[in-house]
């Protein structure tokens, strides 16, 4: 099913990430308690819930980009500070912005994102990675014109680039497949799906239905989370 | 910035170091500048015109020209750093370019760093090359004139490094631009103080050692914590 990654070396496995009761408040408004979840190698966890719920905020708040309030993270067995940046180097990221330079090329842009991934960036596994979503005909072109759905494609060419690491197993995906076609969703499920074989795990907030075959998906409603404000019926 | 020490799987590529960072952000700001020639432009633009309107309102009186030369220079090249500083993060927080540097768990003050040098090789560089051609429409002597781009040398980085944890402080705010004007104004007085008063004090007769010298510890020390004050208030913003 892998055809693009080489497979984990040894050293290489994604190691289980515990969170345990993470909550987080915004603005005086809690907007999720005591989320708990296991990741183990090969999982998939789909975050689901309206707009609100706090899909992305619960992801940014994993690397540390927004603070949580209390919980706790493990990797293996080991804890980690909450508010510290640790998950950040075992993680490849995507939020909702596409996160490309408009100015700059396709190419250029998987280029730069390739270091700071690290990825391996020669040209050809650039090309092989471009290729890969479809976007082999615009490399040379500003990514400003593209549409949003060419600009979550190139999103995509991270992972795919990824995938030829052994490194960064964690994929946290914000909204992936918002505005990618039947084609592109299907490249999404095809590129989950070789990361779960790797032995990656990821965890994807979405409103539309994803798939990766070979993973075990498993979903994570935010709304049950949800803990109203006490003074106010909910 | 105080980290836990590395752990590295065997099977780990090689992740870019600390300078090869500060190389990649250089590299990668210095590319964008090249794709937005208009934005260096309008800053050197607004240099070029504020300094030209001075002889304009005051006349050609060559005692008084080159009396307030320097002052003039000094003020327009600080409003003109003042006028980059917005862009130098509000960009990429807003494409998510920045989201994702901050993702990658790599030091964000070398990023930083790398992004601060590229900003001052864009703005500050090229407002120094053309200074000595405004001096001579302010009939700046020659040795004036070489003070001049000696002190500006020393003090632009001042200038963008103080601006960049104003502009890190204030990101995604509305009101963003203005603020970092108002936070860098009273910052920047005692640079412009040593910065245009050490040509006044050569033109005196005396030495301006003293002032190069504090403009050099100044240029030192804010080069040294500008992208760790930065970085530290750049995570700040984007919660």
């Amino acid at each position: 099913m892998s055809t693009s990654g080489p497979g984990v070396a040894h050293g290489g496995a994604f190691e289980p990430l515990t969170a345990a009761r993470l909550s987080m408040v915004r603005g005086g408004r809690r907007l999720f308690a005591d989320v708990s979840f296991e990741l183990a190698a090969g999982d998939m966890l789909l975050l689901l819930g309206p707009n609100g719920s706090g899909k992305s905020s619960l992801l940014r708040g994993m690397l540390g980009l927004s603070p949580l309030a209390r919980g706790e993270l493990r990797i293996g067995d080991r804890p980690r500070p909450i508010a510290g940046h640790a998950l950040c180097r075992h993680t490849l990221y995507q939020g909702h912005a596409h996160g490309a330079k408009g100015e700059l090329t396709a190419m250029e842009n998987v280029a730069l994102a390739a270091v700071l991934d690290g990825a391996p960036g020669g040209p050809g596994a650039l090309e092989a990675a471009l290729r890969r979503v479809g976007l082999e005909r615009h490399r040379d072109i500003e990514v400003r014109r593209l549409s949003q759905g060419q600009k979550q494609r190139l999103q995509l060419a991270r992972f795919a680039l990824n995938l030829g690491a052994r490194t960064r197993l964690l994929w946290l995906m914000d909204e992936p497949s918002a505005a990618l076609d039947a084609q592109g969703a299907e490249l999404l499920r095809e590129l989950l799906a070789a990361h779960a074989a790797r032995g990656g795990a990821a965890m994807v907030a979405t409103h539309l239905p994803v798939q990766a075959d070979g993973a075990r998906v498993r979903e994570l409603r935010l709304d049950a989370y949800r803990v109203p404000a006490s003074a106010v019926a909910a | 910035m105080s980290e836990p020490p590395r752990e590295r799987s065997p099977g780990e590529p090689v992740q870019p170091g600390e300078w090869g960072l500060l190389q990649w952000a250089l590299r990668r700001d210095l590319r964008l500048a090249m794709r937005r020639r208009s934005d260096v432009l309008t800053v050197l633009g607004f240099f070029v015109l504020a300094c030209s309107m001075f002889p304009l309102a005051i006349g050609p009186q060559r005692e008084w020209l080159m009396r307030i030369g320097p002052g003039v220079i000094w003020v327009s090249a600080l409003l003109a750093v003042l006028l980059a500083l917005p862009r130098l993060f509000e960009l990429d927080h807003g494409d998510g370019t920045l989201d994702a540097m901050l993702a990658s768990g790599h030091p964000l003050p070398m990023i930083v760093a790398g992004k601060l040098l590229a900003a001052w090789l864009v703005t500050g560089l090229p407002l120094i090359v053309l200074a000595p051609v405004l001096a001579l429409a302010f009939s700046m002597p020659a040795e004036s004139i070489a003070l001049l781009v000696a002190s500006l040398l020393l003090g632009t980085p001042v200038l963008l490094g103080l601006g960049a944890v104003a502009a890190a402080l204030t990101l995604g705010l509305k009101a963003g631009p203005t603020l970092v004007t108002l936070l860098c104004l009273p910052l920047y007085v005692p640079v412009l103080v040593f910065g245009a008063g050490s040509v006044e004090t050569q033109s005196a007769g005396l030495s301006p050692a003293a002032h190069l010298a504090l403009l050099g510890a100044g240029m030192l020390t804010v080069s040294l914590l500008a992208p760790l004050v930065s970085a530290y208030a750049l995570r700040i913003s984007v919660e």
